[in-house]
């Protein structure tokens, strides 16, 4: 019998086990991975070693549950011994509420738009917020999702929060129009409103006002099941003029798709508004429904299947994941903007549409695929961010940001908290194209009392400050600084800066206390917290 | 308008004990040099041999950026009595044989000092093209981003070391489509947000530029050097731009807070403010002229886009042509009467120019073919009309002007190389002008 | 009330776009006031011939029938006359630094009222500064004499006389109404309404629009404006078209009626006229969006009766004196190109068929 080696039979244990858990879900990241590698040999271009299990694990906390993890969090994760942690770790958070939270943060501002304050209030209120994070909480597939938005016709109470997409923009259809196009089908349209778009023709002036018709029979209602856009089966018809003073008739139309069929009436000629025009809603004391409903011939003979709806969708995922989209900016896919990746993205939109349109599926491949998991430093000779050959630094967006903050001096956080109104106004970007800093934020964290007060009101035994100050060396006390606030232990550099700067309070208890405030401060406004690398 | 308080009377100067306090953080490597420690606008100036270094020795700009494309029939280049000319008449000016549009009666007066170009000839006829065209100087050659002019003014020129703020952008309007988006699009490129335009103007009066009361001077300065140490590191070890573009950003925080009432434009003398006229890009022009006066290098002012007029063409520019004469005429004189004309370059100029064709609207619209511009100042000669355009204005008949060829012009009467390429890592060779592009020499002093 | 319904029965082109026009009695001629000069058109014959240049755009065209005589105005704020036999210009007179922009003549040809105004700076957000010359000035008609200077806010765009000439009525680019007496020069009434006027937050930010067309009611009691609805963005030019009637002789003057919901488009309306019948009135302009520019309205009720998409911006609307017809002028964009080395016409000239039924 041959002896093998203790080492081999270890191996071909680790193997087995590989390969007994290597599932149908392995081979979309595969795919992925495949895709990626293929560019990087081309290019030329030897890509950034992996990232280290420390750092991925404050990564991939911000990336799915838009925090930063707890010391506790971090050491459950990297006292797991298993080799599969990372998917394991991966699977955790996106069943966690965390992960409805943050995407529906996410969400709410790219399909919502950044708004005033009373706008956050009334998307809780008429029940937006509790939608949206439902849809990821339960995995509804995407399509279904973007039909609810549009059709904006709740078939039961607790999906009434839909209606809202179309509600907050207040009967303004042609902002309706320039919102529905980058939200779900990645183009911008507003270009197109006076003429043919100039430098991406195919989106024309007629797509621009198809679209707009889809919707201009729309107007919001408030009934007493709530606010709902009712929708009438006449009228929406009128002629759009170009710049040269040519006036063409707005059909219901829209990119990338065929023209919905509907009668047009004489210049001259009334249309009635008669009953029977209409039936009753599914929802008792929901309007009445058109029989011939524009929004929901857009649903239906437009939207559903339309080629953009995936392809705009997996793009947007990979830009929130990876920092950039395939095509880059997300919402300009258009026949200027070309993929990195093309054959990438069109697999990537078809493997989306063949599986029912699952969210978290495809957050979960992008997540475990080998892009996502580089080191973040930019390796030599590589300079195109559209090869994802390093992991691209993002900013935290206002909501990490601010979770992130709590969960640093508190250890838990509250969604709740001022703190998320006072950042969303100096950071509000989402999915930024560029990523520089402006002297404004600059301004704000420095003289702005937000987050100075966050700091000295920490006062709790439980709280990062008081617990600091409760260690006696300053080893021990920096240790719980940086593994606290950036996940990881200091360095003796960072321990002499730190605690000679504390020193200087000498025996001087309020002041001490001041220092360590300041020092907080400093971590907290730092790089290295500012940023996902 | 701005409405933040000035700094405290009294603000410390060298040689106080916050000076001694400062020395503790030796280690952190908290302050640049010295006194460099300024803790008000007030005391940069009453230290005798600071003051002598920030007087300046290079040149200076002020851009006023005319966005959304002004008609060159409304100004420069008038053609009465044809078909295209429009309703207004033309005037003589200084210059004999020289007229321009009615609406400009004070610039009339002194087209001995301005340079005009009426043979520009570009390609974009789209407003983000054309405003990014005309104010980089190139096309884009993603994924690199070529510096806007007033940054790359700032880092030839400017003084990084000085509080005051060397690239400003005076824009009141929060709108403006297209400019709106091209606002909030990187303007430093690759040469990192330091060089970023501070804006500010009407409601843009820099929030939190005051130091909280409940923070003391010491614990301010302190703290952001702590947070420098910590940031630096990550930035070096980790080769981040992003981190470099964030420090950056708060590198600006302490010197712009110094010059806090350069923003205030309640501070400026009112028979200036009323000589320059009522209208909010009037007054900012007033101020860039403050701004440069007082250390800044580059401002850049605008009003959103009102010279967008493809409805109601005659009808605004009745309006904006005359402030705009008034403002140039204003502005002129008053650098010169100040000696500093010679060292500072004016630049009227938008995107493109517009058609020679009324549309149906009572408008004009966008056209890039032939148009012009005004310059005065900086390296640039007086009295001179570069270029011409036939009898419509269709097209240009003499000296087709491009961007490479204007660009050229401006940064050889700034005294920046335009041949001279960008000495940066990891960057493809750029020049700050590409091809071959020669200035226009008789446009040059 | 009766269905109107209107079918074209004459077109033509001039060379230039038509700013303003006016109806002789017969109705076979018309006195247009072009981008390039004066024209009287003979409708029958389709044809037009210059009869006199301003130094730049004629804006208004009128007839003085007891003097046999056309007069006009224009962008260079002089007045014309000139005799419609022998079409030679009679007399001119230099009446404002800034151009015409509006011109009326009063019922009784007594009395030619000119509006003038350049809009320029006065505030920090660009409201109008004050009237450096007299904005609203009525002359004698047969001697070009001054009579009257009255006071108003520039730009004032739209002139007009009462049936008897008793009250002239001016509107401006603030949407104030200014009304006075012409025997005693007393300001009978003044208000201002802002639905007519922008503030252009996205990219202007300045004031346009205003009231571009006003007219008396036959009995005298109201005033109908006409203009474009406020917009955010006006280079957008999508304002609604938008009239108004005002109950102007009240202590505070109120708006009695205006465009009905659903039944405006957008675009600018630059002509307001009222049929001879004293029933319908037609309003007209530019379709920008919606699927009209001329529409006729019942006086009474404000109903939209009939529209007309003409394919151009109209400038002047007219009815004949027998009520009979509508006339139309107006301009399509100028053209870029010469064809053949000729650059084609873009001025228009309609006549449309009225019949009620």
């Amino acid at each position: 019998m041959m002896r093998i080696p203790l080492a081999a039979c270890a191996l071909l244990c680790v193997v087995s086990f590989a390969a007994d858990n290597t599932s149908a879900g392995d081979r979309p990241i595969a795919r992925i991975d495949h895709f990626i590698e293929q560019t990087w040999e081309q290019a030329d271009v030897q890509p950034a070693g992996p990232v280290t299990d420390s750092e991925f694990v404050r990564r991939v906390y911000l990336d799915l549950v838009g925090r930063i993890p707890t010391p506790q969090e971090r050491e459950t994760f990297l006292a797991d011994q298993r080799l599969d942690r990372r998917v394991h770790l991966v699977d955790l958070l996106l069943a966690s509420n965390d992960h409805a939270v943050h995407f529906a943060d996410l969400f709410d501002t790219l399909l919502m738009g950044r708004g005033r304050d009373r706008d956050y209030r009334d998307r809780r209120k008429h029940q937006w917020r509790a939608w949206l994070e439902r849809v990821f909480r339960d995995n509804r597939p995407w399509d279904d999702v973007a039909r609810q938005v549009l059709l904006a016709r709740p078939e039961s109470p607790q999906d009434r929060g839909a209606v809202w997409f179309l509600y907050e923009r207040e009967n303004n259809h042609q902002e309706i129009a320039e919102a529905i196009a980058p939200a779900f089908f990645g183009i911008r349209i507003e270009c197109a409103q006076c003429h043919d778009h100039m430098l991406a023709s195919e989106i024309e002036q007629r797509h621009y006002w198809g679209l707009v018709a889809f919707f201009n029979r729309s107007e919001n209602t408030k009934t007493k099941n709530g606010p709902r856009v009712k929708e009438s089966a006449i009228g929406g018809f009128s002629e759009f003029a170009d710049l040269s003073g040519e006036s063409t008739p707005n059909q219901l139309t829209f990119f990338g798709a065929g023209v919905v069929d509907e009668p047009r009436p004489a210049a001259d000629e009334k249309q009635e508004d008669l009953p029977e025009l209409y039936i009753e809603a599914a929802l008792e004391g929901d309007p009445q429904v058109p029989r011939f409903s524009r929004r929901e011939q857009f649903v239906t003979r437009i939207a559903d299947g339309h080629p953009l709806i995936a392809r705009a969708f997996v793009n947007r995922m990979w830009a929130i994941l990876l920092g950039r989209g395939i095509v880059h900016p997300f919402d300009e896919m258009d026949s200027t903007h070309e993929p990195s990746h093309p054959e990438l993205l069109d697999w990537l939109a078809q493997d989306f549409r063949d599986s029912g349109y699952d969210i978290r599926r495809l957050a979960r491949m992008i997540v475990l695929s080998r892009p996502y998991g580089l080191g973040s430093r930019r390796p030599d000779g590589v300079d195109d961010p559209a090869l994802f050959a390093w992991y691209l630094e993002r900013p935290l967006t206002a909501e990490q940001l601010a979770r992130s903050m709590q969960v640093a001096l508190h250890g838990s956080f509250r969604n709740e908290h001022p703190l998320f109104r006072q950042l969303r106004r100096t950071f509000p970007e989402v999915l930024p194209d560029t990523v520089g800093t402006r002297i404004d934020a600059a301004l704000f964290l420095s003289n702005n009392p937000a987050v100075t007060t966050l700091i000295s009101d920490s006062r709790e035994p439980s709280h990062l400050v008081p617990r600091i100050r409760q260690l006696e060396s300053p080893t021990e006390q920096v240790s719980l600084l940086t593994e606290t606030i950036f996940g990881r232990p200091p360095t003796e550099e960072e321990i002499s800066q730190i605690a000679g700067y504390v020193e200087t309070a000498g025996d001087d208890e309020p002041a001490q206390r001041r220092r360590w405030e300041q020092v907080v401060w400093a971590l907290l406004t730092s790089a290295e917290f500012r940023f996902n690398h | 308008m701005s409405n933040h308080r000035t700094p405290p009377a009294g603000a410390q100067t060298c040689g106080s004990s916050e000076h001694t306090l400062h020395r503790r953080l030796f280690l952190l490597g908290s302050m640049a040099a010295g006194c460099a420690s300024v803790a008000s606008y007030a005391g940069l100036f009453s230290i005798p041999a600071l003051a002598e270094q920030t007087r300046r020795d290079g040149k200076k700009c002020i851009l006023l950026w005319l966005c959304g494309a002004p008609s060159q029939f409304e100004t420069w280049d008038p053609k009465p009595g044809t078909d295209t000319g429009g309703p207004f008449a033309a005037i003589d000016t200084n210059l004999p044989g020289v007229q321009v549009s009615q609406l400009m009666p004070r610039c009339a007066t002194i087209m001995d000092k301005l340079a005009v170009i009426r043979s520009m000839k570009t390609e974009p006829s789209e407003h983000f093209q054309g405003i990014d065209l005309m104010t980089r100087g190139e096309k884009p050659r993603p994924p690199f981003t070529r510096p806007i002019l007033g940054s790359v003014v700032a880092e030839q020129l400017g003084q990084l070391d000085s509080p005051v703020p060397q690239f400003v952008l005076l824009d009141p309007c929060p709108e403006g489509n297209e400019f709106k988006a091209f606002k909030a699009g990187n303007w430093a490129g690759w040469l990192g947000a330091e060089y970023g335009p501070v804006r500010a103007g009407g409601e843009y009066s820099i929030p939190d530029i005051l130091r909280p009361e409940t923070l003391s001077e010491t614990d301010h300065s302190d703290r952001e050097a702590l947070r420098r140490f910590f940031s630096r590191k990550y930035q070096n070890e980790q080769r981040s731009e992003a981190a470099a573009s964030y420090n950056a950003a708060f590198e600006r925080v302490k010197g712009l807070m110094s010059c806090a009432p350069l923003f205030d434009l309640d501070s400026l003398p009112e028979a200036d403010r009323r000589r320059y006229g009522p209208g909010a890009f009037a007054q900012h022009a007033l101020q860039a002229r403050h701004l440069i006066e007082n250390g800044s290098t580059f401002v850049m002012v605008a009003n959103g886009m009102p010279w967008d007029n493809h409805v109601f063409q005659h009808e605004m520019h009745q309006m904006l042509v005359p402030e705009l004469d008034n403002v140039l005429y204003q502005l002129v004189t008053d650098l010169d009467e100040r000696g500093l004309l010679d060292d500072t370059l004016v630049i009227a100029m938008g995107e493109f120019g517009r058609t020679p064709w009324l549309n149906e609207a009572r408008g004009r619209d966008h056209y890039p073919k032939a148009w012009s511009l005004a310059m005065a100042g900086g390296g640039i000669r007086g009295g001179v009309v570069h270029g011409a355009t036939d009898e419509l204005g269709i097209d240009v008949a003499e000296n087709p002007v491009d961007n490479h060829q204007l660009f050229a012009t401006i940064f050889t009467a700034l005294g920046i190389d335009p041949d001279e390429s960008y000495d940066l890592p990891d960057l493809p060779t750029f020049y700050h002008v590409e091809g071959d592009a020669t200035p226009i020499a008789s446009l040059l002093v | 009330m009766k269905q109107p319904s209107l079918k074209r029965t004459i077109h033509f082109k001039v060379p230039t776009g038509v700013l303003g026009a006016a109806l002789a009695p017969d109705a076979g001629t018309l006195a247009c006031a072009c981008m390039d000069g004066v024209y009287l058109a003979d409708l029958e014959a389709k044809s037009a011939d210059q009869i006199g240049t301003h130094a730049s755009y004629a804006t208004s065209a009128a007839f003085l029938n007891s003097q046999n005589a056309v007069v006009s105005a224009g962008y260079d704020g002089v007045v014309q006359w000139f005799d419609i036999e022998s079409r030679e210009q009679r007399r001119r007179v230099d009446l404002h630094h800034f151009w015409s922009w509006d011109m009326a003549v009063s019922p009784d040809e007594t009395m030619i009222a000119s509006v003038t105004g350049q809009y320029l700076a006065g505030g920090y957000k660009y409201e109008p500064q004050p009237e450096t010359e007299p904005s609203v000035r009525i002359i004698a008609a047969d001697s070009g004499e001054v009579l009257h200077d009255l006071e108003h806010v520039p730009s004032v765009q739209a002139v007009t006389f009462s049936s008897t000439g008793e009250y002239v009525a001016a509107g401006n680019l603030m949407g104030e109404v200014r009304v006075w007496n012409t025997r005693t020069r007393e300001l009978a009434a003044r208000w201002t309404t802002p639905d007519f006027t922008s503030w252009g937050i996205i990219k202007s930010h300045c004031y346009l629009g205003g009231i571009f067309a006003i007219r008396f009611t036959p009995d005298d009691r109201h005033l109908l404006l006409a203009g474009m609805g406020p917009m955010r963005d006006p280079m957008a030019g999508n304002g609604r078209q938008l009239w108004q009637k005002w109950d102007w002789q009240q202590e505070q003057p109120a708006k009695v009626d205006e465009t009905h919901e659903g039944e405006s488009g957008e675009g600018l309306m630059e002509t307001l006229s009222v049929h001879p019948d004293g029933q319908l009135f037609v309003m007209g302009g530019r379709l920008r969006g919606g699927d009209w520019n001329v529409a006729l309205f019942d006086l009474a009720t404000g109903d939209r009766k009939a529209v007309l998409k003409t394919g151009y911006r109209v400038t002047e609307a007219m009815f004949t004196a027998d009520g009979t017809r509508l006339v139309l002028t107006g301009t399509q964009g100028q053209p870029r190109k010469p064809e053949d080395g000729v650059f084609p016409d873009f001025g228009r000239i309609e006549v449309y068929d009225l019949s009620q039924s």
